[in-house]
């Protein structure tokens, strides 16, 4: 998928398509909102917020597969051997070409991001508070004592969000200062700075990322609708 | 020379401490059944509210449940003598808040008792208007005690 062609001398190279960057600024707010809304015990709330990111965790894993090339894991998912090979080769040093999206490294921590919080939305799910009031929609399947032990990995799994995210803000730092490589502006925008031969990047058309995305919620809301009992 | 000394010494310490840990089978007897007790209430409780939300209650299921959680409410003061606190060594998440400030205890485990014989009471009338108003108010009877006298860990 990534090949170079011929051209060079420095551009903005687009990397990241737009439902990408809507799923990962989307993110970060709705993180936030489920934390605050579990600590004010707002559980109303806190199921809404489980669902949306419920959805988004779908729609990215079918992005993963269906969407652009910088968006899909066989692109950026690679062995252990292209894993060392970066970091050993590539990662700290100043003058190593950039990734045109996700490094090896970063590949991983996208990969390990999203199947920590699948895990923390399937526990959500069936969860019981130990009030007896509150629980996640599926937990009237399970018995109080397994709902309760969902509800305590649910707190624990929190610790591990939180750890992943600082981790992630510390990379993004580390590029920054380390390598002068701001990643953040890339997200924004959806372009970086490119010097040299650049590769072809395929983009997916977002009208085709909404309706994947409209689906995917339409699904969820069915589900929950259907099934869920909260 | 002082090796032995202090090895005695630390010894004796830990022996001392040991005993001030070690709960008497009454106190630790006490603390299991509570927590055996209140799975079975988190169970019952659990049990009539995911009826509940189903949206047509089945009146058959909840009334022995209700009944349940009444009995086994009426029960709790006995599990709560003193030493079976945070100080009893055994994993309990009592606060020791429950002997200090005992009549406020004794208070929010008597609106429990009245919450869930109205439960009870609202099961066997078979309403599902009175039974939801009923779940609200025991469920709250369980937060208020909760937040004040129950540790998170």
């Amino acid at each position: 998928m990534v090949k170079a062609d011929a051209s060079s001398g420095a551009v903005r190279l687009r990397i990241w398509d737009l439902p990408t960057r809507l799923f990962h600024w989307t993110l970060v707010p709705l993180l936030a909102f489920a934390w605050w809304t579990a600590e004010e015990r707002m559980l109303d709330w806190h199921r809404l917020a489980g669902y949306s990111i419920f959805t988004l965790l779908l729609f990215r894993i079918i992005w993963g597969v269906a969407g652009s090339s910088t968006a899909r894991f066989a692109n950026f998912v690679g062995g252990p051997s292209r894993l060392f090979h970066y970091i050993r080769g590539h990662m700290f040093n100043r003058s190593a070409a950039p990734a045109p999206g996700h490094n090896p490294v970063g590949g991983w921590s996208v990969i390990a991001m999203i199947a920590i919080l699948a895990v923390q939305v399937g526990l959500g799910f069936f969860s019981v508070d130990i009030d007896g009031m509150e629980s996640g929609p599926f937990s009237y399947l399970v018995d109080f004592e397994t709902g309760r032990v969902a509800a305590e990995w649910h707190a624990f799994i929190f610790n591990i969000i939180l750890a992943l995210t600082a981790l992630h803000v510390v990379a993004i730092l580390f590029y920054l200062l380390h390598r002068r490589d701001n990643l953040v502006g890339p997200m924004i925008s959806g372009r970086r700075k490119w010097t040299g031969d650049h590769p072809t990047l395929h983009f997916a058309s977002s009208w085709t990322a909404l309706v994947l995305f409209l689906l995917v919620a339409g699904g969820t809301w069915w589900l929950i609708a259907q099934f869920g009992r909260a | 020379m002082k090796l032995p000394y202090s090895l005695a010494l630390a010894t004796a310490g830990l022996a001392a401490s040991y005993a001030a840990y070690a709960a008497t089978p009454a106190v630790t007897n006490a603390i299991k059944a509570r927590q055996a007790s209140y799975k079975e209430i988190g169970g019952a409780f659990k049990s009539v509210n995911d009826e509940i939300k189903s949206g047509s209650p089945d009146m058959n299921s909840v009334r022995p449940l209700a009944r349940d959680l009444a009995t086994r409410a009426a029960l709790l003061p006995k599990y709560f003598p003193k030493g079976s606190g945070p100080e009893s060594g055994v994993k309990t998440r009592a606060k020791a808040e429950i002997w200090k400030d005992n009549a406020a205890f004794v208070k929010l485990q008597g609106d429990m008792i009245t919450a869930a014989k109205a439960l009870d009471a609202a099961a066997a009338s078979g309403n599902v208007a009175g039974l939801t108003a009923a779940r609200n108010s025991l469920g709250g009877t369980c937060k208020s005690c909760h937040d004040r006298f129950r540790a998170e860990l």
